[in-house]
């Protein structure tokens, strides 16, 4: 069988930091990420997608290898821009891989970081793929005012082929324990048991130490673990194993990096010359445990991607996270109710109209010239209340929001008013049965919303077909085809 | 005759449909390129003074403003002058209008029209509400009309009246998707039978999506010239003899009456009186058939028949391929398509084919005279242009 080896690998952590003594100041009593003073925080720009570019672009740089090389991606993080949708394939779009390069989407764990090295190494193994891109990006945030709030962001990408140096031996996992971190479908922010000794030592030391005797190993040169913060994983590490060497490869100021910490760890580890064998391995209570053995059979090329820092203060650590709203651009599409042609249109809601004072044609909404005689001088007037359908439609494209499909729109002539043009207004037809609406219903005004923009609401006026008691019928139904000759 | 003579010796348009590998700038480059094509290299584009170029929907779907440079950028036309027109649905055949009568002042020798609309980079519902805001103003848009309630209240009116029955407008249908199939630049090139209209989903009843034009993209280009020159351009000119263009009020509720349409019936009057002829002779027409019941509208506006008598007129074959006066024989806004800026100059480009007999297989023997018939919002604007042969 062919091996499988990491040839390159890389990281990206994004410019934005946000201090733990800032947070402390707004949240004294909440114990912050343990042994970090800052954690990485991914611009208003920066999502999973554009840090897993990052992190690709410098692994494909590192190990010398072409986009065309590339036949497999895999994709693995807790924290994709899209609950459905693959953020693997708009990496590989940013990245021009080959169309017909394999996507794996791995998402909804911390150990998929892990998995995604295993899929890679297994696919190499098979011949099914000749090179596979392996990234973990993260940009996670916990509930404000917790423990878990200030988590980290970044990126890390892998190259893994049969001939990559840092050979991939054995892999295994276990399920244990039960979940202490979980983030409701719909929710932007992980959600957390704290109980932090609790969760080292009754969830993560029993799943570590099953999976390091699985894959027997006695002696370990390292011990990458992640998403552990610093303190835990030292912890870690003398529960489970006092003799590994250089266990501890925090990037310093990132912060729990989730999916993407146990391959930050192993880039601290291959460039750290810690010595020839090691285990890099992802912890989640819950799930478990997944590992693999790793040999440093020869130095790999590893860079680092880390922009100048940039402070970031608590507010906009909510405003990149959409905890609190950021300023919001203008938009030509704007709350109708608010504008100044409302304003002038104030009438509207009273149903006021025009009565011209030279041919008597009410004109609703008012004019400043008559729309029957062209007359100057009008009067104010409410429009009567009740008036006969002249024509209408019933529209199965509903352009007004909310309201019911189908929904009939008319002309209706106003009760006893007069004038060709004038007289009539337009109107959406409610309550009403639409088999019995006709050219003649009878019908009153009601006042209603006609939908919102941005939450204001549109009031306005629709008419209701009143029973008839005599008189002309309506042609009922024409709308509908009932009155064909 | 408009003024001294204005005549038309070249069109060119692309396929109407859902281009969606089609850009706008590809959709104007590619009606150019047929224009020209069509010219057998006797018309040099260097000499063509001006431009008018018709986009309704810039704003609303393309979301970039359409000036001038949005044809002269793509064409390299710049710095020559281009005037974008836009008049709802009419602007096309008012685009034409106003370049015929710019070198019927002697402005120009040589002009260029062309109509161009990008319309299916919207889902086709969206593409129907954002129509419905080339008639918003800020009153009317709450109440929920889109744009073929403009012609469903006339249907409702006339089958109320008696004057047509669901299967008449459904006829226009079944004869427009006939005439389409013969078009190879018409979207929809399948024949549909009454039966398939009135059990087509509704959208506005008594309208169903058979009654209704598709929405799609499409660009038309036509040639314009003084009269005496036409000569150095083709050794087959169509004059422009007539334009009438007329406006109505904004709104449905300040419509006097339903079941006819002012402007249509005006511009119509006045494009007779300038080509001094009558409806009896025309022997072609390009009408606005948006929706079924716009063409029976169309007819008595038009004066092809008495008011009231549009179904009885149709059930004659009058207007069919083969008939007394053929009405879109394109396959109309209903088969070929209505990308909106470029359907008035489509029409004049089947005119323009039909009066020099190069209309294929939907060629209308020995016409001499076409109309055009085009129509904006819910009648707030109409514009009838009149070509005649030679």
């Amino acid at each position: 069988m062919t091996e499988a080896g990491i040839e390159a690998i890389a990281t990206y952590v994004p410019p934005g930091r946000l201090s733990v003594a800032e947070l402390r100041r707004h949240w004294p009593g909440v114990a912050g990420p343990g042994g970090v003073s800052t954690v990485a925080v991914a611009g208003f720009d920066e999502d999973v997608v554009t840090m897993a570019v990052e992190a690709c672009d410098g692994a494909l740089a590192a190990g010398g290898v072409g986009t065309a090389a590339v036949d497999l991606l895999v994709l693995a993080t807790c924290s994709s821009p899209y609950a459905e949708h693959s953020a693997a394939a708009e990496v590989a779009r940013a990245l021009g891989l080959p169309s017909d390069a394999g996507l794996v989407d791995l998402a909804g764990s911390t150990v998929s970081g892990v998995t995604g090295l295993v899929v890679a190494a297994d696919a190499v193994r098979s011949g099914r793929c000749r090179r596979a891109l392996v990234v973990a990006s993260e940009r996670r945030t916990g509930r404000p005012g917790t423990a878990v709030e200030a988590l980290g962001a970044g990126a890390a990408a892998a190259l893994v082929s049969a001939d990559g140096p840092v050979a991939i031996g054995r892999t295994a996992s276990t399920r244990f324990g039960v979940p202490t971190r979980w983030r409701p479908d719909g929710e932007r922010a992980l959600h957390h048991y704290d109980d932090a000794r609790y969760e080292l030592m009754n969830q993560v030391v029993p799943a570590v130490t099953a999976v390091l005797a699985d894959l027997r190993e006695d002696r370990h040169a390292f011990l990458a673990v992640g998403p552990l913060d610093v303190r835990s994983r030292s912890l870690l590490v003398r529960a489970v194993d006092p003799g590994a060497e250089g266990s501890s490869f925090e990037v310093e100021g990132t912060g729990d990096l989730g999916a993407a910490g146990p391959l930050f760890a192993l880039a601290g580890a291959v460039g750290g010359e810690v010595g020839t064998a090691g285990v890099c391995m992802a912890v989640e209570p819950g799930s478990g445990a997944v590992g693999l053995r790793v040999a440093l059979g020869g130095a790999i090329p590893v860079r680092h991607s880390r922009p100048a820092e940039i402070p970031v203060d608590y507010v906009g650590y909510l405003q990149r996270f959409g905890a609190v709203e950021g300023p919001v651009p203008p938009s030509p599409i704007v709350p109708y109710a608010a504008t100044p042609g409302a304003l002038r249109d104030d009438g509207e809601g009273s149903l006021t109209g025009s009565r011209c004072t030279a041919c008597g044609s009410l004109n609703v909404p008012p004019r400043r010239r008559c729309i029957d005689c062209g007359g100057t001088t009008h009067v104010p007037e409410r429009a009567p209340r009740s008036g006969t359908i002249v024509t209408y439609n019933v529209q199965h494209v509903v352009a007004v929001h909310p309201e019911p499909s189908p929904v009939a729109v008319g002309v209706v002539r106003l009760t006893g008013e007069g004038g060709a043009r004038g007289g009539q207004v337009s109107a959406m037809v409610c309550d009403s049965d639409l088999e019995h609406l006709g050219v003649g219903s009878p019908v009153e005004l009601v006042y209603r919303r006609l939908g919102a923009d941005d939450g204001l609401v549109k009031y306005g006026w629709k008419v209701r077909v009143v029973p008839e008691t005599g008189g002309a019928a309506a042609t009922q139904g024409a709308a509908r085809g009932d009155a064909r000759s | 005759m408009i003024g001294s003579g204005v005549s038309i010796v070249g069109a060119g348009m692309v396929p109407f449909g859902e281009r969606f590998e089609a850009s706008y700038e590809d959709l104007l480059l590619d009606a150019w390129d047929a224009l020209l094509a069509g010219t057998d290299g006797r018309v040099d584009p260097d000499r063509i003074e001006a431009a008018w170029l018709s986009t309704a929907l810039g704003g609303l779907i393309r979301r970039e403003a359409v000036t001038g440079a949005s044809l002269a950028d793509p064409l390299g036309f710049h710095p020559r002058p281009v005037t974008r027109v836009e008049n709802a649905c009419a602007g096309g055949s008012d685009a034409v209008r106003n370049a015929a009568f710019a070198v019927a002042a002697g402005a120009y020798d040589l002009v260029l029209v062309l109509g161009v609309e990008k319309m299916r980079d919207l889902p086709t519902r969206a593409s129907l509400i954002a129509q419905r805001g080339t008639m918003s103003h800020l009153w009317w848009h709450p109440r929920g009309a889109t744009s073929p309630y403009l012609f469903g209240q006339h249907a409702t009116t006339m089958m109320a009246e008696g004057r047509i029955t669901r299967e008449d407008m459904a006829r226009v249908s079944v004869k427009n998707h006939d005439h389409g199939r013969l078009n190879p630049n018409a979207f929809m090139r399948k024949p549909v039978s009454v039966e398939q209209v009135l059990a087509a989903p509704p959208v506005c009843e008594p309208l169903t999506v058979l009654d209704c034009c598709p929405t799609t993209d499409g660009a038309a280009a036509v040639l314009l010239c003084r009269s005496e020159l036409a000569g150095r351009f083709t050794d087959a000119p169509v004059e422009l003899v007539a334009s009438g263009l007329a406006t109505d009020t904004m709104y449905s509720h300040t419509k006097p009456v339903f079941g006819a349409q002012e402007a249509p019936t005006r511009a119509a009057a006045d494009a007779y009186k300038m080509a001094g002829i009558g409806p009896s002779d025309v022997d072609v027409a390009e009408l606005h058939d948006c929706f079924t019941v716009a063409e029976l509208l169309a007819y008595e506006d038009l004066g092809f028949c008495e008011r009231g008598a549009s179904a009885a007129w149709l059930a004659s074959g009058a207007p069919a391929l083969g008939g007394s006066l053929p009405c879109n024989p394109s396959g109309g806004l209903l088969s070929k398509g209505h990308p909106i800026g470029a359907t008035g100059v489509a029409q004049l480009c089947e005119v323009f084919w039909q009066l020099r007999g190069e209309a294929g297989d939907r060629q209308v023997d020995g016409a001499s005279i076409g109309l055009t018939h085009n129509v904006g919002g819910n009648g707030q604007v109409c514009c009838v242009n009149i070509a005649r042969r030679g």
